[in-house]
């Protein structure tokens, strides 16, 4: 069972070293440097500290600014799921909001506060902040209308109504749509790192093109890869399991 | 008390309520029988402020108010004490410990939540839910659906003892043969001949002035109602003292009821 499990690990590494080697082959151990000569370089930024400090770093950003994108997108997201009217007039907005390339965002941060922490926190913030708003929001607005006039009848409190019937409601919805920013909070602060900060994982692997040092750019994207990886495949496969659980042909009452 | 006066109401153009003047004083019962789709619901609806009226005025004589709704309306993701608690006063604890009793005493699992029971358990459990905020106000709507001969029992008993603890009952159904526990004022809503809409008129108020439809209470089914173990105590920690009810013997209220009394006047689009 364990090594069945293991297997699809085993066939990807395979075939990516297999493909690695023969582009190596091919191109050139200029261009394309064999594993044999990245797996050391590897080895030697794991057993780095300040490589961990620039991994801990990215790490940190896209947290901290997915975790501001998910308290904004809560703070508004109710409010506006249970008005029909915002959703219906947000809703253009949220989709343009949705469809700006992060490029667009790194420019204009780059420009509105300079390089910095700035940049790669704003990015993230405003590459997820759209599409978990719109989760928050239908998911206010898939609750039983009928639980709110419940809530009113009986004067319950509103925190209440919150804690036990709003964010309940909100969170397969919510788990959706943060297994969705996981991803792109990993992806999209490499990205504003390489164009607009001096550390973290983006700016080593930008550092490592500008001095052409290809053992150090596929090192570093291999690292790039595995976190992503390993953010794909256990928390967010973890929260689409959730999300599962929580769906609503097992929640709604007859 | 409950009171509606010159209450009317359209739904998508269309009339539903054209005027209605009501008046429940506390410790009464009154129950609207008619068919389907005659707007009891909107009615009891409007009463509980959820609906508002297109003309007229709702009043009720206090905040606590038990609406038993037609529909199941269960929050999914809670069990049968969390959906009791959750309407509640009090601190958590305490109303947590109350829904629990009220939970047992209707018969349901404290953990499992609606999705998973059966439709007369998920009926309780609306039930146990309306009785147990101790309301002043209660509205029933088909409060009888579901419901096997035990299970009405209970419910009338419950009623009952509102009614005892001076509660205003508001009931609309159409099954009115359960009624014949409890002392209600019955105002039959039917089908006008033309097709146009239905004018009842119908004094409301105190036990001596009832109308030709009324059902009188007090028969031999009120003995085996009030029978029924008795209810946990209030949040408040008050002891919860009930004398042995019995809602033939019940007076009720006759001067206010007399001055009260108004004309009730349904328009009834069907």
């Amino acid at each position: 069972m364990r090594l069945r499990s293991l297997l699809p690990h085993v066939v990807s590494i395979g075939l990516l070293l297999g493909a690695w080697t023969l582009a190596s082959r091919a191109l050139g151990q200029g261009l394309v440097p064999p594993p044999a000569t990245v797996l050391p370089v590897l080895g030697s930024l794991l057993a780095s500290p300040p490589a961990w400090a620039e991994l801990g770093l990215t790490l940190a950003r896209g947290g901290l600014a997915l975790a501001l994108a998910l308290g904004a997108a809560l703070v508004l997201g109710v409010p506006a799921g249970r008005s029909a009217t915002a959703i219906r007039l947000l809703g253009p907005l949220v989709a343009a909001l949705q469809s700006c390339p992060p490029v667009l965002w790194i420019s204009l941060v780059m420009v509105w506060a300079g390089t910095g922490e700035t940049v790669p926190l704003a990015v993230v913030f405003a590459t997820v902040f759209p599409p978990l708003f719109a989760n928050v929001a239908q998911g206010c607005m898939a609750i039983d209308p009928r639980l709110f006039a419940l809530s009113r009848t009986y004067r319950v409190p509103r925190a209440r109504v919150l804690a036990r019937v709003v964010l309940p409601g909100v969170v397969p919805y919510l788990l959706a749509g943060l297994s969705y920013a996981l991803s792109a909070a990993w992806k999209v602060a490499a990205v504003a790192e390489y164009l607009a900060s001096g550390e973290g994982v983006g700016a080593r692997l930008y550092w490592a093109y500008r001095m052409l040092d290809m053992p150090g750019l596929f090192a570093w994207a291999l690292v790039l890869v595995t976190v992503g990886v390993g953010l794909e495949m256990g928390l967010v496969a973890r929260l689409r399991r959730m999300a599962a659980r929580f769906s609503p042909t097992t929640r709604r009452s007859a | 008390m409950i009171e509606l006066f010159d209450v009317s109401k359209s739904v998508a153009g269309r009339p539903v309520i054209a005027s209605a003047t009501l008046v429940v004083p506390p410790g009464r019962c009154l129950c609207l029988a008619g068919p389907s789709g005659c707007g009891k619901t909107t009615l009891l609806e409007i009463a509980a402020g959820l609906v508002r009226p297109d003309r007229g005025r709702v009043r009720l004589g206090s905040p606590r108010v038990g609406y038993l709704f037609q529909d199941d309306v269960l929050v999914p993701w809670l069990g049968a004490r969390g959906n009791i608690a959750y309407v509640l006063d009090g601190p958590a604890r305490e109303r947590r410990r109350v829904a629990g009793e009220w939970a047992e005493r209707f018969g349901l699992p404290p953990s499992v939540p609606p999705p998973s029971m059966s439709g007369g358990m998920r009926r309780r459990l609306n039930l146990a839910r309306t009785f147990a905020t101790r309301p002043d106000v209660l509205l029933l709507d088909e409060p009888f659906a579901f419901l096997d001969d035990h299970w009405q029992e209970v419910l009338l008993a419950e009623t009952a003892a509102a009614m005892e603890r001076g509660a205003a009952v508001l009931l609309v159904t159409h099954q009115t043969r359960p009624l014949a526990g409890l002392d209600c004022d019955l105002l039959e809503l039917d089908r006008d001949p033309d097709g146009g809409p239905v004018r009842i008129a119908h004094g409301v108020g105190g036990g001596a002035n009832r109308g030709p439809g009324s059902v009188p209470g007090g028969s031999a089914r009120n003995g085996d109602a009030t029978r029924a173990a008795p209810l946990p105590g209030p949040l408040s920690g008050e002891p919860s003292v009930r004398p042995a009810s019995h809602p033939a013997s019940h007076p009720g209220p006759r001067l206010p009821g007399r001055l009260a009394n108004r004309l009730l006047t349904l328009f009834c689009r069907y």
